[in-house]
């Protein structure tokens, strides 16, 4: 959903950014000045995508009135051995 | 009033409207932890946290581009904190097995209380263990 979101959004912004400034710019300066603000905005990436899909996980656990049940727990430590055996064997 | 003049800064508005908007988007570990209710869900939250930034740390460790400085401080941060989220998740299964017990009667109220205490406990150990390596992911990105 957020991979859908995000750049909807930030593209939305871009052409709207553009056009206020174009006339005070020129479009190309405008649109170099809108697109370095959106780099330096980017949040984009597999954290942001992890935080995104886990908050979306806990809500639906609170819609549906349930605790994480142990088969959750356990995929949940299976990641985290792996990506703790490869930090440390690094 | 001038300085709400938007022709007047205009960069300035079109550079705010943008943080705004993409900041207001933005998801951080804190509003992960808000959307959890019950202490296992907070867990959870934590952990799941843990994991999103560990992963990622496996990633930038394996990163030539990464300095080596950065790299030392993701593993000392992730060696921290391994065995506390651990720990918190061996209690949180410890009070869903105990909150089981007591919905059948076999447990106590005291036993199911106890372990919750204990849960919470484990929950305030992990959740500074696990800023500290978001911090260390963060600054090595």
């Amino acid at each position: 959903m957020i991979a859908i979101v995000f750049p909807l959004i930030s593209a939305i912004l871009q052409i709207l950014g553009t056009n206020l400034l174009s006339g005070k710019l020129g479009k190309d300066a405008a649109a170099k000045y809108v697109g370095m603000i959106a780099a330096l905005l980017d949040r984009g990436g597999p954290v942001e995508d992890g935080l995104h899909a886990l908050k979306s996980h806990i809500e639906q656990m609170v819609l549906e009135g349930r605790d994480p049940t142990p088969d959750e727990w356990k995929e949940l430590k299976a990641r985290s051995d792996a990506a703790h055996a490869t930090i440390q064997g690094s | 009033m001038k300085y709400l003049n938007p022709q007047r800064y205009l960069f300035t508005w079109v550079a705010l409207l943008m943080l705004l908007a993409l900041e207001g988007c933005s998801v951080t570990p804190a509003r992960v932890y808000q959307a959890a209710e019950t202490p296992e869900q907070k867990a959870f939250a934590v952990y799941g946290t843990f994991v999103v930034y560990e992963e990622q740390a496996a990633v930038l460790v394996q990163d030539e581009r990464v300095p080596a400085g950065f790299k030392s401080w993701i593993k000392s941060a992730d060696a921290r904190a391994k065995p506390l989220v651990d720990a918190m998740l061996e209690a949180a299964l410890t009070v869903e097995q105990v909150r089981s017990d007591f919905a059948k009667g076999v447990t106590t109220l005291d036993k199911l209380v106890i372990v919750s205490m204990e849960l919470d406990k484990w929950i305030n150990r992990a959740v500074p263990a696990v800023e500290a390596l978001v911090h260390a992911v963060k600054g090595a990105k």
